[in-house]
Order: C-alpha cells, then sequence, then structure tokens
C-alpha cells in the first residue's frame, strides 16, 4: 500500500482544497491508528482547526472523536 | 412527521452486538499472571453470553502520561460480540479492577475488520561527539591563539619523542631568524 501524505498546512494551498481522506477513500478514522492522528495535532498537542487542515465537516468530527479516545488510553497527550 | 425506522436498525434488548474492548494492564504484573488474568477475563465474558472473535496483545508499552503511579502499561485489545443489556456491568466489573488501570469499550458496525497499525518509526540522528575537554574562558584573541598552538604541540608530544622536540627548539633559538 501506497504511503499517504497528509498534507496539513491547506491555508495557503494553491487552488481546490481537498480533504486528504475523501482522496484516500478513508471512510472510518480509527483511534490506534496514531501515525496519522499525530499529522492532525498541533505543537501543544490541541486538535488542529479545520482551516488549516482542509478536512471536510464529516471527517473532522470523527477525527476529533478518535483523537479524544487517543487520549483516554494514553495513546496520545492532553498536552504538551 | 415521524421517520420511518429501518427494520434492521431496531435493536431488541439482549440482542447480540459487536464491541472493541482494549484494557491497559498494570505493568508490574508477571507474565504468567496476566496471562491468567485475561484466561479469568474471557470466561468472564464467555459465561455472560459472549464470544472473544479476536484478541489481540501488544505487549508493554510507554504510556503519553502517567496514569496514578504507572509510567507504562500492557495494551490488550479485544474484538467480542455481547448480549447488548450487559453492558454496564462488563463496565462495572473493569472499572472495579484494581489491575485494569484504563479501559475503552466501544461497540463497531457488523463488518468491522480489525487492522493492526504500525507507529511511523522516528529516525535517529547520530550524536555528535562530544569535547573531551571543556575549553577555557579566553580572555583576548591572541591568547586563545596562543592555547591553541600549545594544546597541538602536547598532543603531537605525546606521539612523537621528548627529545626531539627539544632538539628542534634549540635549533629554532639557535637560528639568526629570531628577533628577540
Amino acid at each position: 500500500m501506497a504511503k499517504i501524505i497528509f498534507s496539513t498546512n491547506q491555508k495557503f494551498a494553491l487552488g481546490k482544497r481537498r480533504c486528504t481522506f475523501c482522496t484516500n477513500q478513508m471512510t472510518d478514522i480509527d483511534y490506534k491508528d496514531i501515525g496519522t492522528l499525530k499529522h492532525f495535532v498541533d505543537g501543544f498537542k490541541k486538535i488542529k482547526n479545520r482551516y488549516y487542515t482542509g478536512v471536510c465537516l464529516t471527517h473532522q468530527k470523527k477525527l476529533a472523536n478518535a483523537i479524544k479516545r487517543a487520549r483516554h488510553l494514553a495513546l496520545l497527550p492532553f498536552t504538551n | 412527521m415521524a421517520k420511518k425506522q429501518d427494520a434492521t436498525r431496531v435493536v431488541l434488548p439482549g440482542q447480540d452486538k459487536k464491541y472493541e474492548l482494549m484494557l491497559i494492564l498494570q505493568p508490574d504484573l508477571l507474565e504468567s499472571a496476566t496471562e491468567k488474568k485475561l484466561r479469568d477475563f474471557e470466561q468472564y465474558l464467555e459465561e455472560n453470553g459472549g464470544t472473544v472473535d479476536m484478541k489481540d496483545n501488544w505487549g508493554k508499552r510507554k504510556l503519553a502520561y502517567k496514569i496514578g503511579k504507572f509510567d507504562t502499561g500492557t495494551y490488550v485489545v479485544y474484538n467480542i460480540t455481547l448480549p447488548n443489556d450487559f453492558n454496564q456491568e462488563l463496565d462495572e466489573h473493569m472499572r472495579i479492577d484494581k489491575d485494569i488501570i484504563r479501559f475503552l469499550h466501544v461497540s463497531v458496525k457488523d463488518d468491522y475488520n480489525y487492522t493492526k497499525f504500525e507507529e511511523e518509526k522516528v529516525v535517529e540522528e547520530p550524536k555528535k561527539e562530544a569535547p573531551s575537554a571543556p575549553r577555557k574562558p579566553t580572555t583576548t584573541h591572541r591568547a586563545s591563539s596562543r592555547e591553541k598552538t600549545t594544546t597541538e604541540i602536547k598532543d603531537k608530544g605525546k606521539k612523537a619523542d621528548a627529545e626531539s622536540l627539544d632538539e628542534k627548539l634549540d635549533k629554532l633559538l639557535e637560528g639568526d631568524d629570531l628577533n628577540i
């Protein structure tokens, strides 16, 4: 499987912004998949805004839920 | 206007449903003790009408933050089918258990497939070698240059003989080029 590159800095992206999850046809976001979740977390370990990442609303909600679950299980930290 | 209800979506009490469980056991337990603990837990599930579809033991892992007094924990993932009126009792059972630090108990879709994810490995850069001797604070540029020369000579002196150095010094002093 080809490695998915998450572009989380789409604020100044040229052309049309596209959700990375939609383009890669990922319907569900797993809370155990820490490698992808890490891309959508701030330097202070806060969830990045949709404005900066370019994720669509449905996926952003799923993402936030997954990150919160991962935090509960000490897979991701709450703060830095 | 009332919405139409799907016949497939109506869940009766006592009906089987799929769940995913994730436990964090405390790390101080021995391997044999953890195995026994998990075996007892599976037995408890089967006694109450559940079945274990999948079990995955991640082993010991470092926690992102301290839970109680523990820095590490053994992670175990279960995919189970349970009667849906047994959830509260299960949660209480896990909460009371002292060896289970944390748990997550969530429902999943019927066509859910467990996938194992691998964390991105961080490539460690080779560490730069630390200087053998700490540098002394220098007052002027000239003084620092002098120190450098002396250290170089010292290093060479270790390899070469002391006698050869003396001879070189004598030659230098005897030479006419010197203007003291």
